[in-house]
């Protein structure tokens, strides 16, 4: 944690949310320009950032396996037998 | 009034073929790191398909169609699957973890500002996708909701028909213990010197 002062604790505090994008645009605005000030602050927030990125690049799948792929499309067929 | 449903009504059906197909393999994506077996993701991925296409006509069109198809899978998923795999629910996280865990010890090592980052980046897919399958389920799926698929805070809440304020505090805590999963990732790998 950096330690430079009460503005980067209550900055840090809200990072994630702004990495969210769940502050409030007024918030934000402050804490963003506090980053923009603060180099410490900033590495943290860009590391949260970077971290996020990666778990959505790295935990996504892109594909369906090709046998879900065509029991889903037989899926529906088999719907419009039941009477 | 009641509206048909998408298996008798052909513009209902084609909007569900049209909209939900493409959301598949996020769906299915989501389902593999719930339940952790391929086999079983396909099953709920096919058990969620099946309500939604029931379920079809009671969607309102224009509303958050993939945050629906969420919420069906998460409350198939536990109420099917989760009883199957017995899996004892913890509910205590790592609450006593420092706040920046992973920065303060990648930092520690780093001699440049994006150190830490490339570590992060050596790490294979499949081993970060473990690293969040290692998370008890309370933790797993708003990090999973949030970081994964990118819902908003108000959709994770109405996904897994929870309090907002419960959703913020398991995503924190979350992903404090997803940081420490990659951390130990990182150092049985031998990412980490020393």
């Amino acid at each position: 944690m950096a330690k430079c002062g009460p503005l980067c604790e209550e900055t840090l505090r809200q990072v994630e949310r702004l990495i969210d994008g769940e502050l409030d645009p007024a918030v934000a605005t402050v804490v963003s320009q506090h980053l923009s000030d603060c180099h410490p602050c900033m590495q943290h927030a860009d590391f949260r950032r970077h971290l996020k990125a990666l778990v959505h690049d790295k935990c996504a799948e892109r594909e369906l396996p090709a046998g879900l792929d065509e029991r889903l499309r037989t899926l529906l067929q088999d719907v419009d037998e039941e009477k | 009034m009641t509206k048909a449903a998408a298996k008798d009504d052909p513009v209902l059906r084609a909007r569900f073929e049209r909209d939900v197909v493409p959301l598949l393999p996020s769906l299915y994506g989501a389902a593999l790191r719930l339940t952790r077996k391929p086999a079983d993701a396909e099953d709920l991925v096919q058990d969620t398909y099946l309500r939604a296409f029931r379920g079809f006509a009671g969607f309102q069109e224009g509303t958050n169609l993939k945050a629906w198809l969420y919420r069906i899978l998460t409350n198939s998923y536990i109420n099917t699957y989760r009883k199957k795999q017995r899996e004892p629910q913890i509910v205590e996280g790592p609450d006593d973890l420092d706040e920046w865990y992973l920065f303060d010890r990648l930092g520690g090592r780093a001699v440049e500002d994006s150190a830490e980052n490339e570590v992060l980046g050596k790490i294979p897919d499949a081993a970060v996708k473990r690293a969040l399958e290692s998370l008890s389920e309370n933790f797993r799926l708003p990090v999973l909701l949030a970081d994964v698929e990118g819902f908003s805070y108000r959709e994770i809440a109405d996904i897994m028909d929870t309090p907002i304020g419960t959703v913020m505090s398991r995503l924190h805590r979350g992903r404090k213990a997803l940081e420490k999963a990659l951390w130990e990732t990182a150092k049985e790998r031998g990412l980490i010197d020393g």
